[in-house]
């Protein structure tokens, strides 16, 4: 007879990992439990995923709006409507208008358009040419490899931030050039990568048959290499993904995102900041929604890492 | 490598110049007529190839004069600019290290102590909205909390330290505040990671067993162990640290080093911005040498293999 989840045979107790020392110490908790799991742990499970849950539909719900923000029936983004720094108020505007009288509802969603456009592909430009850069480092090692190291090492010897600001005084603020921009700063964590996991790879069985039968170059690195570095690289642009939304918030709200109509959350922040004393909902509304954003964004980027076992991976990489 | 790197860094730096569209002077001097630019042009070296106008900075450098700035011309050279401004970024800068640091340590214990307890739990999410804020980001709750509604701390400026302990304090708690809750959150995390793991070691078990007080059990077996991975976060977090009070002395008009950057940006002062990019690099490569020496210091294992 065997019930689901009860166990009929006893487990030997090196199988049972850091969970049988548990189940010693605190006999209680496992009573009731199935699977070998204690009940705390269960309910830290069920915490967990409805913070999960939570998370991705805060994405998803933002990701909606800012993909359909053309056709919502929202004021425009560029055009006052109405008194300036006029406080929120159910019924007409319920987030307020800015200082200059545009609407505030509206500069949030279409922000949130430019703020997932823009991390999105800096995290697609950055993965995109890290990818390529470690897998020729790998492949070709020797001076290939040390001009990469070079890069990377010039690149992080100074911080994102400050690097940002030094391209600044050249790049005449646009999408392109902000999204380039911050691609180059999270390049290194893409170079590294690529490199850690490919020199583990390239002594591999495949790659050194496939040499032995005579494929090229260009063969071993597209067909063999890129094929198994791919996911963990893909889910590292996942883990990355949130602190390119906050290197573009900071960029913007340094004042050298995107240029000025567009509507950013940076840029919303830097500018109710300036009346915080009167009007501080202009600053408080894009802070809030843009820490929640993070912090969803987070959530999800570290169920991502644990799933895919990426572990060693930190953010600060 | 390091020095290599150096080179690269500062010739990048010079190369901006040359990318600039148009003339640095139109940054600094508004609507001029373009035969001053010309001459501006010509007597700033500009017109000169990239590698004279690097040999030509690195040759001073390397005596120790890093120019003058352009945008503030016969006022204060780069090197009493950095003189100027680095010690009110290091006062922040150090004072928000130390206080997440001390921060860290004793939240990590109380919630390393018991596992899922309930201040673990409550630590834990505050950790995780805590690091989900970035600084320009809590520094607007903090403005408007503490700044505007209470008027416990002024909003903006810095008061030198000499006029006033007391003033000087104040002015700074702010900033402070906002890049300890940037900075303190992932301390916390590698630390608690740490002592739980370190706490179900058999060495810890039988230090326990031997009637050592629980007190020394901390402090020796297992915060001294910890600390090695601590160090290398703090070393890692350097750069948050520092990219963290670039936006914050932005944010509180505080005068240091981000203060002085952002200025450099917007005139095109490129001198300026070469000075705190060598300076900050070189610190860097400082920081990163020391945090590979601290390891002798605390593990014994690496003292023996070197």
């Amino acid at each position: 007879m065997s019930v689901v989840g009860h166990q009929t045979t006893k487990p030997e107790p090196d199988q049972l990992g850091p969970t049988f020392d548990a189940r010693k110490r605190h006999r209680g908790a496992f009573r009731g439990s199935w699977l070998g799991m204690p009940r705390y742990r269960r309910k830290v499970r069920k915490r967990r995923k409805i913070a999960l849950i939570l998370a991705a539909s805060w994405v998803g719900f933002v990701l909606i709006l800012a993909i359909t923000a053309n056709l919502l029936p929202i004021e425009d983004i560029i055009v006052p409507i109405g008194r300036t720094n006029t406080p929120p108020h159910w019924g007409t505007e319920f987030l307020g208008l800015d200082l200059v009288g545009r609407s505030m509802l509206s500069r949030l969603i279409f922000g949130a358009r430019t703020s997932y456009l823009i991390a999105i592909l800096a995290t697609a430009v950055s993965l995109a040419v890290g990818c390529a850069i470690g897998l020729l480092a790998v492949y070709f090692e020797g001076p290939v490899n040390f001009i990469a190291n070079l890069f990377c090492n010039v690149i992080l010897s100074i911080p994102g931030v400050l690097l940002l600001l030094t391209l600044a005084v050249v790049f005449k603020p646009s999408y392109w050039q902000v999204i380039w921009a911050i691609a180059l700063v999270k390049l290194p964590g893409f170079i590294r990568i690529v490199q850690a996991i490919g020199r583990s790879e390239i002594e591999k069985s495949y790659i050194v048959s496939a040499r032995g039968m005579g494929a090229s170059s260009t063969r071993i690195i597209v067909r063999e290499l890129l094929p198994s570095t791919i996911v963990s690289v893909v889910t590292y642009a996942g883990v990355v993904l949130p602190t390119v939304m906050l290197t573009e918030g900071s960029l913007s709200y340094l004042g050298y995102g995107v240029p000025a109509p567009t509507a950013s959350w940076g840029q919303m922040i830097a500018q109710g900041q300036r009346d915080i004393a009167t009007a501080p909902w202009q600053a408080i509304i894009p802070a809030l929604v843009f820490a929640i954003n993070i912090l969803a964004l987070y959530t999800l980027s570290d169920w991502l890492r644990v799933k895919v076992g990426l572990k060693s991976v930190e953010r600060t990489l | 490598m390091v020095a290599l790197v150096m080179l690269l860094v500062t010739f990048f730096t010079t190369l901006l110049v040359n990318l600039i569209p148009g003339s640095p002077a139109f940054a600094i001097y508004g609507e001029v007529p373009l035969s001053f630019v010309a001459k501006w042009d010509e007597s700033h070296g500009l017109n000169d190839p990239i590698w004279v106008q690097y040999w030509h900075w690195l040759s001073q450098a390397l005596q120790g004069n890093l120019g003058g700035s352009w945008a503030n011309e016969g006022g204060a050279t780069v090197s009493q600019l950095l003189a100027d401004r680095i010690p009110v970024t290091a006062e922040i800068a150090v004072a928000a290290l130390v206080l997440s640091l001390i921060l860290a340590v004793v939240l990590a214990t109380i919630s390393a102590a018991r596992p899922d307890g309930v201040v673990d739990r409550f630590v834990t999410v505050l950790a995780s909205v805590a690091a989900a804020t970035p600084p320009f980001v809590s520094s607007v709750f903090l403005l408007a909390l503490l700044a505007v509604r209470l008027q416990w701390f002024p909003a903006l400026g810095y008061v030198p330290i000499d006029e006033g302990l007391g003033a000087n304090i104040r002015s700074i708690t702010l900033p402070v505040i906002t890049l300890v809750l940037a900075l303190a959150p992932t301390f916390l995390r590698v630390l608690r990671g740490d002592l739980v793991s370190l706490l179900n070691e058999d060495f810890v078990n039988v230090a326990r067993s031997r009637g050592l007080p629980e007190r020394y059990v901390m402090m020796r077996h297992v915060l001294r162990p910890a600390s090695a991975s601590l160090i290398t976060v703090a070393g890692i977090s350097f750069g948050n640290l520092l990219g963290g009070a670039i936006i914050v002395e932005i944010f509180y008009g505080i005068p240091g080093l981000g203060n002085l950057v952002y200025r450099a940006v917007q005139l095109k002062d490129i001198p300026v911005l070469t000075g705190v990019v060598v300076c900050v690099a070189l610190f860097f490569a400082v920081v990163n040498t020391t945090v590979d020496l601290s390891y002798r210091l605390l593990d014994p294992r690496v003292r023996s293999n070197i």
